[in-house]
C-alpha cells in the first residue's frame, strides 16, 4: 500500500501543521476557547473607545501579616472599578458596590485586589488556574462567587454585637446558626464551647464552601460515622447557602491587625445581655431560638423537639422526643438536670448540654414547658 | 361517655378478662397514636420518627414472644419509665386503667399479626451461694460436687471476653462487632448504670436473661455455662458499673 517514505512525508506534514498552529496561537493570531487576558484587554479598550493603550498584567500587591498577596485578577477583570462598564460582557463588567447606598464605596479594588474576598489563585492568569479549578489547588481556597463571598468580609472586619452593611447573607447565616442551635453541638470560639461535634472555629479555613454546603445537607456525605441529624429545614438552597457562608467565614487567619487592615482596625467588644428574670415569655423565646428583649442567650429546642398546643396541633422537629408531657412525666427537677447535662440520667443521649444557662434561663424554660397542657380526652377516641 | 368508660374499665378490673371492647380499643389506639407513636412507630416495631437517634432504641413490640413473656415488666416500664433510656414514666399522665388497657391492646395487636403459637417461658431460679453447681457438666470425669461461691469479677471478665464481647463489645457498652447485624433490639448497654441500678433489675433477672436468653430478642440461651460462670459474669457486670466512692 503506502511506501515508507510516503508515511514519513505524511508525519512531517502533520508535524509542520501542529508547529504552525502553536506558533500562530502563541502570537495571538488565532483564538481558542480560552481567551487570555490580552484578548480581554483588547476587547475592553475597544469597548470604551480608547485607541492608545498598553496591554499589561495588572497586579496588586497586598501586604499581609507574613506573606505578600499577589493579585492579578484585574488583568482580565479590568472593568471592575469602572462604573461605565456596567453592561460589559463576562469578566469586563463593573463590580457593583459592596456597601449598598453609599456614594463612594470605600473598597478600592486597586488597593485590595479581588482574591481577598473571592479567594481563588490570584497569581494565575489562566482562567481555570486563576479560578482555582485545577487539580491540586486547596479546596478551602476555591472561588467564592456571588453572595458567598461575604464570608470573607470578616477577614478584615471585626463584627460582634452589630451587623455589617452589605453582609446580609452572612448575617442571615449567623441568625440561623444561633436560631437552629448549631452552637449546641459545634463550638466556635466566642459563640459556644460545645464538645459534641467538630469545632468550627477554623471550619472555613480548613474546608471549602462546597464541602461545608454538602455537610449541612447530607451530614454523612464526608464523614460516614457522623451522628449529626439531617435537619428538615435544609431543603431550601437560600438557607443552606447563608449558613454555609457564615461557616466559611470562620477562619483563624485574619488580616485584622492595626498595621495591615486597609480601613483601620477596631477590637471587637463582647456584649453579653442575659435573661435575669424567669418568665414564660423568656422561656418561649429560648425554646424557639430567638432573642428575648435583646438578650444574647439563645436556645432552639424546637429544632429537635416537638410540642402540642391545647388543640393537639404538633409543631417542631422530630430528632428528639416530644416534650408535651416532659414536665408531667419527669418532673421539673429532671428536666432541669437534663438541659444542663443530658447524660446525667440517660447516658447515651445525644442531646447537647446547655450548661451555659443561668438559673433564670433554666427556670424560664421549665416555666414554659409547664404551660403545655394538651390532654387526650374521650372525644378524640370517639371520633376515631 | 366518661361514666361509660369508667364502668367499662371497672368491669375489666373485676373480671380481669383480656377482651377489650370496641370503645376501649379505639381509646387505646388514640393513646398509642398520641403518646407512643413518635418513638415506637406506627407498626409498633420501635421505628418511630425519632427512634434512630435514641439510645437504647425504643422497644420493638412486634416480637410476639417478648410481649407475651414480660407483661408485668411491661406495665412497670409504662408506669415508672425505664431509667437510663428515653422512656419516661407515664403515671403522671395516664391512669393505671389506661395503662393496663394499653398493654392488653398492644398484645392484642401483636397476637393478631403473629403466627398463632403458644409461648411460655421456662422458669428458672437462681441458685443461692453454697448450693451445689448443678450445671457443671463440662468435666464429666470429675464426679465431685462443687459448691457455689460468690461471683468473682475477674473470672467474670474472663468469661465475658469469651462469650459476650462479640455482641456486647469490649467496653460492655452493647456495641460489639456483631451488634449492628442483630437489628432491633440491639444488645443491652451493660455500662448504663441508671438502667442496671433500677430496683427491679435484680441479679435474678440477669441470671435468667443470661441462662435462658431474652424472649423474642437476639440474646441466646447460655445453658452451656455453669452456674458459677454465670454468677461470675453477674458480679463482673455489677462491678463494672460500680460508682467510684471517694
Amino acid at each position: 500500500m503506502f511506501k515508507d517514505y510516503q508515511i514519513l512525508l505524511g508525519l512531517v506534514v502533520v508535524g509542520l501543521i501542529i508547529t504552525a498552529l502553536s506558533v500562530l496561537k502563541s502570537a495571538d493570531i488565532i483564538m481558542v476557547d480560552d481567551a487570555t487576558y490580552r484578548d480581554w484587554q483588547h476587547a475592553y479598550y475597544e469597548a470604551i473607545g480608547e485607541d492608545e493603550y498598553e496591554v499589561e498584567v495588572k497586579q496588586v500587591n497586598l501586604e499581609t501579616e507574613g506573606i505578600t498577596m499577589v493579585d492579578r485578577c484585574q488583568s482580565c477583570h479590568i472593568g471592575a472599578s469602572n462604573p461605565e462598564a456596567v453592561d460589559f460582557e463576562g469578566p469586563l463588567a463593573y463590580h457593583p458596590p459592596i456597601v449598598p447606598g453609599v456614594e463612594k464605596d470605600p473598597h478600592d479594588f486597586n488597593k485590595m485586589g479581588c482574591a481577598i474576598c473571592h479567594d481563588g489563585n490570584s497569581r494565575a492568569l489562566d482562567l481555570h488556574d486563576a479560578h482555582g479549578e485545577l487539580h491540586g489547588w486547596p479546596s478551602s481556597l476555591t472561588l467564592l462567587t456571588g453572595k458567598s463571598a461575604q464570608a470573607n468580609c470578616f477577614r478584615c472586619h471585626a463584627q460582634e454585637g452589630g451587623t455589617l452593611a452589605g453582609a446580609a447573607h452572612f448575617e442571615k447565616g449567623r441568625e440561623l446558626y444561633l436560631e437552629k442551635a448549631c452552637w449546641g453541638c459545634h463550638a466556635i470560639e466566642g459563640v459556644s464551647n460545645a464538645k459534641q461535634a467538630p469545632n468550627l472555629t477554623n471550619g472555613g479555613g480548613k474546608h471549602g464552601y462546597d464541602y461545608l454546603y454538602e455537610s449541612i445537607q447530607y451530614p454523612k456525605a464526608n464523614d460516614e460515622n457522623s451522628k449529626m441529624p439531617k435537619f428538615d429545614w435544609v431543603y431550601d438552597e437560600e438557607t443552606v447557602s447563608a449558613l454555609t457562608t457564615y461557616l466559611k467565614a470562620q477562619q483563624v487567619k485574619k488580616i485584622r491587625t492595626e498595621k495591615y487592615a486597609p480601613l483601620g482596625y477596631e477590637k471587637p467588644r463582647s456584649i453579653e445581655n442575659r435573661i435575669t428574670e424567669p418568665s414564660v415569655e423568656a422561656g418561649r423565646a429560648l425554646f424557639a431560638g430567638i432573642s428575648y428583649m435583646g438578650s444574647t442567650s439563645r436556645g432552639g429546642c424546637i429544632n429537635c423537639h416537638a410540642w402540642r398546643n391545647s388543640d393537639g396541633d404538633i409543631a417542631g422537629g422530630h430528632i428528639g422526643p416530644e416534650l408535651t408531657w416532659s414536665i408531667r412525666n419527669r418532673g421539673a427537677e429532671y428536666v432541669r438536670d437534663h438541659i444542663v447535662n443530658s447524660r446525667m440520667h440517660a447516658p447515651d443521649s445525644i442531646m447537647p448540654s446547655f450548661r451555659q444557662y443561668n438559673d433564670a434561663e433554666l427556670d424560664s424554660l421549665v416555666l414554659y414547658l409547664s404551660t403545655f397542657d394538651y390532654k387526650l380526652d374521650s372525644n378524640t377516641a370517639e371520633s376515631l | 361517655m366518661k361514666y361509660l368508660l369508667c364502668v367499662l374499665t371497672l368491669t375489666i378490673l373485676f373480671n380481669s378478662v383480656a377482651e377489650l371492647s370496641r370503645q376501649e380499643i379505639a381509646h387505646s389506639q388514640a393513646i398509642y397514636d398520641t403518646y407512643c407513636l413518635s418513638c415506637h412507630g406506627e407498626d409498633m416495631d420501635g421505628n418511630g420518627d425519632v427512634a434512630e437517634l435514641l439510645e437504647p432504641y425504643p422497644r420493638n413490640f412486634t416480637k410476639y414472644q417478648f410481649v407475651v413473656a414480660y407483661k408485668d415488666r411491661f406495665k412497670n416500664s409504662l408506669l415508672n419509665g425505664v431509667a437510663g433510656s428515653a422512656m419516661p414514666p407515664w403515671k403522671g399522665v395516664l391512669s393505671t386503667n389506661e395503662i393496663e388497657q394499653l398493654v392488653e391492646f398492644i398484645e392484642m395487636k401483636i397476637v393478631e399479626k403473629a403466627p398463632v403459637q403458644a409461648y411460655s417461658r421456662i422458669e428458672a431460679t437462681m441458685p443461692a451461694i453454697g448450693d451445689p453447681d448443678d450445671r457443671l457438666f463440662l468435666d464429666k470425669s470429675d464426679k465431685a460436687i462443687k459448691l457455689l461461691v460468690a461471683g468473682d469479677p475477674i473470672d467474670g471478665y474472663e468469661a465475658f471476653n469469651k462469650y459476650c464481647v462479640s455482641c456486647h463489645g469490649r467496653l460492655a457498652n452493647g456495641k460489639g462487632p456483631n451488634a449492628k447485624a442483630l437489628g432491633h433490639a440491639i444488645p443491652r448497654n451493660l455500662i448504663n448504670r441508671h438502667f442496671l441500678n433500677q430496683a427491679h433489675i435484680t441479679d435474678e433477672r440477669l441470671y435468667k436473661s443470661i441462662l435462658l436468653g431474652v424472649a423474642g430478642g437476639p440474646m441466646p440461651a447460655h445453658d452451656h455455662l455453669s452456674d458459677q460462670t454465670i454468677l461470675n459474669l453477674i458480679s463482673f457486670i455489677r462491678d463494672n458499673i460500680k460508682e467510684d466512692s471517694e
